[in-house]
């Protein structure tokens, strides 16, 4: 009797050690995961002298790894193991209240001194080149009351401060934190996305229009639309957990009759949208706004004002660019990440007498190509 | 017995002298052949993906640009990282203004004892490539993860490409 019970014991345990191997032999392999968004690894080359260096048998470990039949299902289950244990935070993402996922915020290192003194720099270099700085604070600092218990990121207000301090007088420091802050009931922030929303940049668009000396449009003179409300932003696909409510997308068409001559360099190509619909049935959404980022762009408008502004930016200015495009005959949008030519020429080229930063303080505070200005 | 003894003594002794004599010849070729052979390569992808021939004129590809890092008026984030003390020659391959990942570094350091410390300075710049692309465009940064970096001798090599081992092989082939 014992032996017969020993039996379907050790044919249960090959059948299992049989079924996961057999089904991830069967499944087919995936190039891409939308749930995480990233590229999963492929079959590795082959090659005699990649087995002896080792590089096959460690690619071929991350290709197991990233091909097992229902991965998705495995990392969620994880994600939601860690969820029911009380674990608060994943690949740096915070659970915060009411379904907003919050990115961890570490205090700046010497990087964020050297993007200071390059934006100094740049203003030196042109001195008759009015600049603006804008600095846009993320959601882990607006809804830092939804933070879980004992999350406790470095203050942004503080590296807000910082900039400012430390600016040169020349370059006029744009102060958005007070007005989002006060709107943090509106629908400013994505909940599952690192990037503010539409409505969220109208609001810093307010506070610049003073500086730039221009009559910003009211919200009257809009026409909002949501475009899409099944966005999952990239916390949605850090943190891994499917229980989270997707965000909507919401923009501001201008009423006025606004005509756009839109140019990608990159890929050469030339529209007359500053909105791509095809996006919106993909998994990165937010390229819906100018579509995504490009290391050179420029918009022409039918405003005859002879007015030219250079835009160097991360892609929180992608949703925000739009409501410049009202005060503007020429738009030109550098991305520092992927320019690498020389923007100094670019400036006097094209001879552009405003030019205005805009990031995030995440972005601010750690990258490190704004030394190109340098 | 005493003779194949004798014979196997004179044959050993034979292979040790010719082992011990045998001196490693020194490479010395000009990184910018080896950057050459690398944009041949380069652009037959580039054709075989679809880019015109005419598009890719004198040796130049169309969306890259060349940096010698001993140029005088070289300069750039990218070369901060460089202690240009190390260096004999050296040219970056990157991109002008386009959003691929794509780079490639080959340099000569002036000395062997010089190749760690180019070997870290080609990991900061990993480093930033990883910065960069791990927020966007996973297929990008797909290129980024499976860069190879690579010394032999005084050479180095630095490769985030589509195919990174068909330029690793260039590399190694043009230092034999």
């Amino acid at each position: 009797m014992a032996k017969k019970s020993n039996k379907i014991i050790i044919i249960m345990f090959i059948l299992f050690l049989l079924s996961i191997n057999v089904l991830n032999i069967i499944t087919s392999d995936r190039k891409f995961s939308e749930f995480e968004n990233r590229m999963l690894a492929q079959f590795p080359s082959f090659k005699i002298k990649y087995i002896t260096s080792g590089r096959f048998t460690s690619k071929f470990e991350e290709y197991v790894t990233d091909q097992f039949a229902f991965r998705d299902f495995w990392v969620s289950i994880k994600s939601d193991i860690e969820r029911v244990t009380l674990k608060t935070k994943n690949h740096g993402i915070f659970f915060g209240k009411d379904g907003y996922l919050l990115e961890d915020y570490n205090k700046p290192n010497k990087c964020l001194d050297e993007n200071i003194s390059s934006i100094n720099s740049f203003s030196e270099k042109l001195p008759n080149v009015t600049a603006y700085l804008l600095i846009a604070p993320n959601s882990v600092k607006i809804y830092e009351d939804k933070l879980p218990l004992f999350a406790s990121p470095y203050n942004q207000l503080e590296t807000i401060q910082y900039v400012k301090e430390n600016l040169d007088e020349n370059i006029d420091f744009v102060e958005v934190y007070d007005i989002l802050n006060s709107k943090k009931d509106e629908y400013i922030y994505f909940k599952t996305d690192h990037h503010w929303t539409m409505r969220g940049a109208y609001y810093a668009y307010q506070v610049l229009s003073n500086y730039l000396g221009v009559e910003s449009y009211k919200t009257n003179n809009f026409d909002t639309d949501i475009v899409s409300d099944e966005f999952y932003g990239t916390f949605y696909s850090r943190a891994n957990n499917t229980h989270i409510a997707p965000d909507s997308i919401e923009v501001f068409y201008p009423k006025s009759n606004v005509k756009y001559e839109v140019n990608y360099f990159d890929n050469n190509k030339a529209t007359d949208t500053l909105y791509e619909v095809k996006y919106l049935d993909k998994k990165d959404k937010y390229s819906f706004f100018l579509d995504g980022n490009h290391a050179l762009m420029t918009i022409k408008t039918n405003v005859k004002n002879n007015k030219k502004i250079a835009i160097f930016k991360d892609s929180y200015a992608h949703c925000f660019i739009p409501f410049l495009t009202n005060h503007y005959e020429e738009i030109h949008v550098i991305d520092l990440r992927y320019y690498n030519l020389s923007v100094y020429e670019y400036m006097e080229e094209h001879d552009i007498g405003e030019a205005l930063f805009l990031y995030n303080v995440t972005t601010f505070s750690a990258d490190e190509n704004i030394k190109k200005l340098k | 017995m005493k003779k194949f003894f004798s014979l196997a003594i004179i044959v050993l002794t034979v292979f040790t002298f010719v082992g011990c004599g045998q001196q490693v010849q020194e490479v010395n070729v000009p990184v910018k052949d080896i950057v050459e052979d690398i944009k041949t390569q380069i652009a037959e992808d580039m054709k075989a993906g679809g880019v015109k021939e005419e598009s890719i004129k004198d040796g130049k590809l169309p969306g890259y640009m060349e940096t010698d890092l001993t140029a005088e008026e070289a300069q750039g984030p990218m070369l901060e990282l460089f202690n240009m003390e190390d260096i004999e020659e050296g040219i970056i391959l990157q991109q002008m203004r386009n959003i691929r990942s794509d780079l490639i570094i080959v340099v000569k350091a002036k000395d062997e004892s010089k190749v760690d410390s180019i070997k870290s300075s080609l990991e900061k710049i990993k480093e930033g490539q990883d910065n960069v692309w791990s927020q966007y465009l996973p297929d990008q940064y797909e290129k980024v993860k499976n860069n190879i970096t690579l010394a032999n001798g005084k050479y180095l090599v630095y490769i985030t490409y589509d195919s990174p081992e068909k330029l690793e092989e260039i590399f190694v082939n043009a230092l034999k």
